[in-house]
C-alpha cells in the first residue's frame, strides 16, 4: 500500500510540474522586459528564438534548461509564448502580457478605406489594394500590426529592389471600411506604402482613386474642440459624396456637420460608435444632401458632462462618386 | 467691372502729397524699422501695410512722421501703404524685403499641379482648382497666389489676401505654377485655412469629378530614399513622375535595375519650386535617392489612361 501511495504522488508530482516557465510574465508594450524561460527537458545546444505571439526575438541559453529573451515591442494584450529550436516551433502554454497603452511604443496609421470585394452599380466590383515596401534604409524587419488580423509583415521577407511589393488585399471586413495598422515607434520611415481603390468592372480605363494613409498627427486632438473642414464638395446628380469620418477606438462621440451650401447652413448630427477594438477605428458617415457644391464642418458636440468623458480624435474625409461611371474622387482636408 | 474700380477707388487712393521711407530695403525676416515722413500729416490711427501685409507694428511719431516695424514677408517688392480709418493711401513709395524666406516665419505648401488649363488627347483640356477657406477671424495673406483682377495695383503683387469667412472662390485665383507653386501662410493662421486642390478635365466633367492633388507641407519633403508603389505596367497606361524641392538639387532614380541621376531645375524664386519629371515611367517600384547633402525632396506619379485620360495619383506614404 505505501509504496502504491509512493508510486500516486511520484506521479502527482511530476503532472504539477510544468514543462516551461517564464518570469516575469508581463511587461510594457515598449518591450525591453528581460525573461527567463526555464525548461524541464536539457534545451541542447540549439539556436533558439523566443516568439511573443508572432514576434520573434532572439534568445541565449544561460545554463542547459534556461533561455534569456527580451521582449519585443508589442500591442497591449496576452499572447502566447513559443519557443523556435533551430527550426521548428515548440508550444509552451507559457503566455506574455503586455500592458499600456500602444500609442507609447507605436505609431498609428489608419487606412480609411481597407475593405473586401463589394459589389456596385453597374457591375462594379471595388477592391482595395495595399502595398507595402521595406525601404534599404532598413537593417532590420518591421513588424506591422493589423494588417492581416493582427500579425507581422515584411518580418522576414525581404523584398528584391526590382519587384514591386504585391498588393495585400482581404477577403473578409472588420465591421467598418476602416483599419488601423501599428508599427513600432520611428520604424515608419523604413516603409512606403500605398493604398488605392478601384472598380476591377473598369480596370483597362481606369487604375482607381488614390486613398490616403493617415498618420495620428493629422487627426484633429483637440477633444471638444476639434473641427474639421472639407472644402468644395459636390453633392448634386451626376455626383453623390459620402462623409466619412473615423475616431480613435476607445471613445465615441456625438458630431455635428455643417453643411454650408449657398450661405446657409444646415446641422446634421451623427454618432461616431467606438469599436473598443485597437485595429477598428470609431466610424461615422454621412450621405451629404443633393445642394451643389457645400463646404463642410465636423465638430465634436460638448455634452454636459465632458468633463468627465475624454472625446476622440477624429479624422474625416468625402468620397466622391459618379453614378453613372462610378469613378471616385477624394476630398481630403488640408 | 465698372463697379468694382469704383469700389477700389473708394479703398485705394494715390497720393497728392509726397511721402518718404527709410529704409526701402530690409530682411525677409521682418523687424526692420522703418521711418515714413510725409507732408501730409499722419492721423493717430494711421495704420502701414506692406503690400498686403500689415505692419508688425505702427507708430505716429509726430503729425509727419511714422514708424513701421515690417512683418515677415517672402523677398519681394511690394508697395507701402496707409490704411487710414476706412482706404487705403498710396504711399507711392516700396520696400523690398530680400534675403531667403525665414523658415520658422510660415507653413509652407507646395500646390504640385498649379497651371493654367493645358488642352490634352482626345479634345481633353486639364485644369486645376483651388479650394480653399479663410475660417479665422482676421485677413489672411497669402503668399504666393495673385488675385486674377488686376483691377487695383496693389493686387499685382504675389501675396493674395483672403478675408475672414471668405473663399479663394469668390477672389478668382491665377494659375501660373510651373506646373508647381509655393505658398506661404504665417503659422498661427495656417490652421484657419481650409483648402483642397483637384485636377479634372472639362471635357469629361460630367463622368469624373477629377483627381485630388495633395497639398504637401514642407515636412513631408525628404533626403532619406522613399519609394512609390504600384506603378503599372499596363500600356494603356503612362506614367509621369514628378520631383520638386526648393532650389536645384540632383536626385537618383531607380526603376529596377536602372539607375539615374536626375537634376531639378528652376526654383528662381521662393515661389517656384525646382522641378524635373520623367515620362514614360515603367511598371513596379520607383525609388527616389535624393542627395543626402542636397535639397529635401517630394515626389509623386501621375498615372494617366491614355484613351480615357483619367488620372490616378502615385504618392510617397505614409
Amino acid at each position: 500500500m505505501r509504496f502504491l501511495f509512493a508510486v500516486f504522488f511520484a506521479f502527482a508530482a511530476a503532472a504539477q510540474q510544468p514543462d516551461y516557465t517564464i518570469t516575469p510574465n508581463r511587461g510594457p508594450v515598449a518591450g525591453g522586459t528581460e525573461v527567463r524561460i526555464t525548461s524541464r527537458e536539457d534545451l541542447g545546444a540549439w539556436p533558439y528564438a523566443v516568439i511573443f505571439g508572432d514576434t520573434p526575438v532572439p534568445a541565449i541559453l544561460a545554463g542547459s534548461h534556461t533561455l534569456i529573451a527580451t521582449t519585443p515591442a508589442h500591442l497591449p494584450g496576452t499572447v502566447p509564448v513559443t519557443i523556435f529550436q533551430y527550426d521548428f516551433g515548440i508550444a509552451t502554454d507559457l503566455t506574455f502580457t503586455f500592458e499600456g497603452d500602444a500609442e507609447d511604443a507605436f505609431d498609428r496609421l489608419l487606412l480609411p478605406v481597407f475593405v473586401p470585394p463589394i459589389r456596385g452599380a453597374f457591375g462594379a466590383e471595388f477592391r482595395t489594394d495595399l502595398r507595402i515596401s521595406l525601404d534599404r534604409s532598413a537593417t532590420v524587419p518591421v513588424p506591422i500590426y493589423g494588417v492581416m488580423d493582427p500579425k507581422i509583415y515584411g518580418a522576414n521577407v525581404p523584398w528584391e529592389l526590382d519587384e514591386d511589393p504585391r498588393a495585400l488585399r482581404i477577403e473578409e471586413g472588420f465591421g467598418n471600411p476602416g483599419r488601423f495598422i501599428y508599427v513600432p515607434k520611428g520604424r515608419a520611415k523604413e516603409l512606403s506604402m500605398n493604398l488605392r481603390a478601384y472598380d476591377v468592372s473598369r480596370a483597362s480605363s481606369n487604375y482607381g482613386t488614390q486613398i490616403p494613409i493617415v498618420p495620428s498627427s493629422a487627426f484633429a486632438t483637440d477633444g471638444y474642440s476639434s473641427r474639421i473642414g472639407i472644402i468644395g464638395v459636390p453633392t448634386s446628380p451626376p455626383f453623390r459624396s459620402k462623409l466619412r469620418i473615423y475616431g480613435t477606438p476607445d471613445w465615441g462621440a456625438t458630431l455635428d456637420v455643417d453643411i454650408e451650401m449657398h450661405g446657409l447652413t444646415e446641422m446634421r448630427r451623427v454618432e461616431l460608435v467606438p469599436s473598443g477594438d485597437p485595429y477598428t477605428p470609431g466610424y461615422a458617415e454621412l450621405d451629404l444632401p443633393d445642394g451643389g457644391i457645400v463646404n463642410v464642418w465636423i465638430r465634436v458636440f460638448t455634452p454636459p458632462i465632458s468633463a468627465l468623458l475624454p472625446a476622440p480624435d477624429i479624422w474625416a474625409f468625402v468620397s466622391v462618386t459618379n453614378n453613372e461611371t462610378q469613378h471616385i474622387t477624394t476630398i481630403t482636408p488640408r | 467691372m465698372r463697379k468694382l474700380l469704383l469700389l477700389a477707388s473708394f479703398f485705394f487712393v494715390l497720393p497728392l502729397f509726397g511721402y518718404t521711407v527709410t529704409p526701402a530695403s530690409g530682411p525677409a525676416a521682418g523687424g526692420t524699422e522703418v521711418t515714413i515722413d510725409g507732408v501730409g500729416g499722419f492721423w493717430e490711427y494711421d495704420f502701414v501695410y506692406f503690400g498686403v501685409v500689415p505692419a508688425a507694428s505702427t507708430r505716429r511719431v509726430d503729425a509727419d512722421t511714422i514708424i513701421a516695424v515690417t512683418p515677415p514677408h517672402v523677398p519681394a517688392t511690394v508697395p507701402v501703404l496707409l490704411w487710414e480709418y476706412d482706404i487705403f493711401v498710396n504711399t507711392a513709395q516700396t520696400f523690398t524685403f530680400t534675403g531667403e524666406v525665414p523658415p520658422a516665419a510660415f507653413e509652407r505648401l507646395l500646390l504640385p499641379i498649379f497651371m493654367p488649363p493645358v488642352p490634352g488627347a482626345f479634345g481633353s483640356e486639364f485644369r486645376t482648382e483651388l479650394s480653399g477657406l479663410n475660417h479665422g477671424r482676421d485677413w489672411m495673406p497669402i503668399h504666393g497666389l495673385k488675385q486674377e483682377c488686376q483691377c487695383v495695383p496693389m493686387y499685382g503683387q504675389e501675396t493674395l489676401r483672403l478675408f475672414p469667412h471668405k473663399t479663394l472662390d469668390e477672389i478668382g485665383v491665377a494659375y501660373e505654377g510651373k506646373p508647381g507653386r509655393f505658398l506661404y501662410i504665417a503659422p498661427d493662421q495656417a490652421k484657419d485655412f481650409s483648402a483642397n486642390l483637384r485636377v479634372y478635365d472639362t471635357s469629361r466633367a460630367a463622368e469624373n469629378f477629377g483627381t485630388e492633388i495633395p497639398i504637401v507641407r514642407a515636412s513631408a519633403f525628404r533626403t532619406t530614399p522613399f519609394a512609390l508603389l504600384g506603378m503599372p505596367g499596363d500600356p494603356r497606361f503612362r506614367g509621369t513622375l514628378r520631383l520638386y524641392a526648393d532650389r536645384p538639387t540632383t536626385v537618383t532614380v531607380r526603376f529596377g535595375n536602372t539607375a539615374s541621376v536626375v537634376t531639378l531645375h528652376g526654383g528662381a524664386t521662393v515661389l517656384d519650386p525646382a522641378y524635373a519629371q520623367i515620362g514614360n515611367v515603367p511598371g513596379g517600384r520607383v525609388i527616389v535617392e535624393p542627395d543626402p547633402n542636397g535639397a529635401p525632396v517630394w515626389g509623386f506619379i501621375s498615372v494617366t489612361n491614355n484613351e480615357t485620360q483619367h488620372i490616378t495619383t502615385i504618392t510617397p506614404r505614409p
